[in-house]
């Protein structure tokens, strides 16, 4: 793969170059990646945000369309194409955006959901190789790596003096020919670093799982499902802050003259996801965690050919009563 | 460009039709002519409805695509967007995305028998495809329509019941349940599925398709299979909550398929392979 190196101290240089151009988003704290308007204000270390990128191409609520009832009818307007709107995420870590490319599945899948894909197209993403994975980490057990370059126009893996830059994309090729002064040509040496640097990284990662054929031995029928998550408490927080997951709801906001038909995150996880007049196939919470779990592993892999999970560990990290997804995968294939 | 998908056709309502004390069917006609005129969709498809401020719904698409000058829907009346749809009036407008989901397999029956089999308000796109078939009737084989309701009052199309039993080329059997009945009332007094069985349409070169509430659909099955008709034989739509009607918003997923765009027609040899979770 084609590569640059770019010195540590021109980084700010680069960032500042960047902000001039696009609307750059960046980690900003512990929280959230979010849009940054200085160098100082990109959080380059430190585990990554809580949230992942989902948000900046599947907003937590978005607005589908206005609309407004007069004497002559009603009158719908869209909203602006997100296409206009040029951004640049940098320092995204290499699981979120391997999830990138395993959502445009999804919403490319027959109706292209130009929402999404605008957002995906007017955006270019600098990941930035992870070098001390977290304790839930499980990327390599998905296909990716702390230094996994799947979804992302530039990676870049800090070396001693340098930052090694990975030209994965087009995109990527334009960005580092864009501001050519800032890099300079990679090295034997910086090359020789760069793979020192991944295999330390990925030697430090935790426990990974066997997903090896896990498609074809999850069973809806598998009696495990009933007792494996009885501590969970329907709050769906691992569904938020996945980076896969993707389901929504569709509202209307407002009064019967005006107001916004919108969509908003929502979760399999909540009993109200499939209560209908008719009835509610999944009234037991057992029903909604396989729901969740089959689709992740098998469901998806059987439309897509691959896993709608990245590893990136935040359902781990972040629950409230500890249920570990890892553990869950190895219960369903043994039980 | 690509467009936006979300974004509704707005369509006025051209006329509403009382079909039972909570059922009415909705006449649709597009606000603008060049959609209208563009627009195409196959028997058994949905749309998405909406009453703007009150939020969207699927139905089932209930004329027939031989007859698509307009849109129609027949809406029960149990729930927000429902109970909206039901206090507008002639002139409202409302907002339609679709054609959505798998239609019948209307190929498949030509030159079959076709057995009809619907509960209540399932008349619906059962009624798209009666009328789509009625109007290329050489194109089928025999055709036996069985459909039955709670009580005499709960019978949907009531006019075009009368119509299609006139015609000596459907064979009409129209039932309700035990103490439905009032005095007037010729037809059968019985559960569809026992309706069904005394009828006893035979398997032969025939299709069934049948539409119901869940219960009705659970025991016609049983029915089908003692009268002698193959899982492949026999189709049916599910229906599961929706949002996005465009397989995007995960929610009417069951197994692999998303009822959404895999169905909502299915063959009962297709259900048998998904989890019951509908």
């Amino acid at each position: 793969m084609e590569s640059r190196t770019l010195p540590k101290d021109r980084l700010d240089q680069l960032v500042d170059a960047l902000i001039a151009d696009y609307t750059v988003i960046a980690p900003k704290d512990e929280r959230s990646y979010g849009e940054i308007e200085s160098a100082s204000e990109w959080r380059s270390d430190g585990d990554k945000p809580a949230q992942s990128l989902k948000q900046f191409f599947l907003p937590e609520r978005e607005l589908l369309v206005r609309y407004t009832k007069s004497r002559s009818g009603v009158e719908l307007v869209e909203p602006p194409s997100p296409r206009s709107m040029a951004r640049v995420i940098l320092g995204a870590r290499p699981c979120d955006v391997a999830a990138l490319p395993v959502l445009d599945l999804v919403f490319q899948w027959d109706d292209e959901d130009s929402l999404y894909l605008e957002r995906r197209e007017s955006t270019a993403i600098i990941a930035m190789a992870c070098d001390e994975p977290c304790t839930t980490c499980f990327c390599a057990s998905l296909g990716g790596s702390p230094a996994g370059t799947e979804g992302a126009d530039l990676l870049l893996t800090e070396l001693d003096d340098a930052y090694h830059v990975a030209v994965v994309s087009e995109r990527g090729r334009e960005l580092v020919d864009r501001y050519s002064d800032l890099f300079e040509e990679s090295s034997v040496e910086h090359e020789r670093q760069r793979v020192q640097a991944q295999e330390a990284s990925l030697a430090k990662l935790p426990r990974q799982v066997d997903i090896e054929g896990l498609d074809e031995v999850l069973e809806f029928e598998n009696p495990v499902w009933e007792t494996l998550t009885q501590q969970c408490l329907d709050c769906g927080i691992c569904t938020f802050l996945c980076p896969t997951c993707h389901c929504f709801d569709i509202r209307d906001e407002g009064t019967p003259q005006q107001g916004e038909r919108v969509r908003l995150w929502d979760a399999c996880t909540f009993p109200s996801y499939t209560q209908a007049h008719a009835g509610q196939p999944r009234p037991v919470h057992y029903r909604r965690y396989r729901q969740r779990i089959m689709h992740k592993f098998r469901y998806y892999s059987e439309n897509f050919g691959r896993t709608l999970c990245v590893g990136c560990g935040r359902c781990i990290e972040h629950c409230p009563v500890g249920i570990d997804l890892r553990q869950v995968l190895s219960q369903v294939r043994t039980g | 460009m690509m467009t936006n998908i979300y974004k509704p056709y707005v369509m006025a309502i051209d006329s509403i039709r009382q079909e039972t004390s909570d059922i009415k069917t909705f006449r649709l006609a597009f606000r603008d002519p060049a959609a209208q005129t563009d627009f195409r969709f196959k028997a058994g498809q949905f749309g998405v409805f909406s009453v703007f401020g009150q939020g969207e719904a699927p139905f089932g698409i209930a004329n027939s695509p031989t007859r698509s000058e307009y849109i129609e829907c027949s809406v029960k009346r149990v729930g927000k967007v429902t109970d909206a749809l039901h206090e507008l009036n002639e002139g409202d407008e409302v907002g339609f995305r679709g054609p959505y989901g798998r239609p019948f397999p209307i190929d498949q029956m030509e030159g079959r028998n076709l057995v009809f089999v619907g509960g209540g308000i399932g008349m619906a796109p059962l009624r798209s495809l009666l009328w789509n078939c009625l109007d290329r009737r050489d194109q089928f084989g025999d055709i036996t329509v069985v459909y039955g309701a709670r009580s005499v009052a709960d019978l949907v199309y009531q006019q075009e019941l009368q119509e299609w039993s006139a015609r000596d080329d459907v064979e009409m059997v129209l039932t309700v349940d035990p103490g439905g009945e009032d005095e007037r009332w010729s037809g059968e007094v019985g559960f569809v599925p026992t309706v069904l069985e005394k009828a006893n349409p035979s398997p032969d070169n025939a299709m069934v398709i049948t539409c119901g509430p869940p219960i009705m659909i659970k025991f016609v099955l049983v029915s089908l299979s003692k009268m002698g008709f193959a899982p492949e034989q026999i189709i049916t739509t599910l229906e599961m909550k929706m949002k996005c009607g465009l397989g995007k918003c995960g929610r009417c997923n069951i197994g692999p398929a998303y009822v959404c765009k895999h169905g909502p027609v299915f063959s009962y040899e297709e259900l048998m392979t998904l989890p019951e979770e509908y």
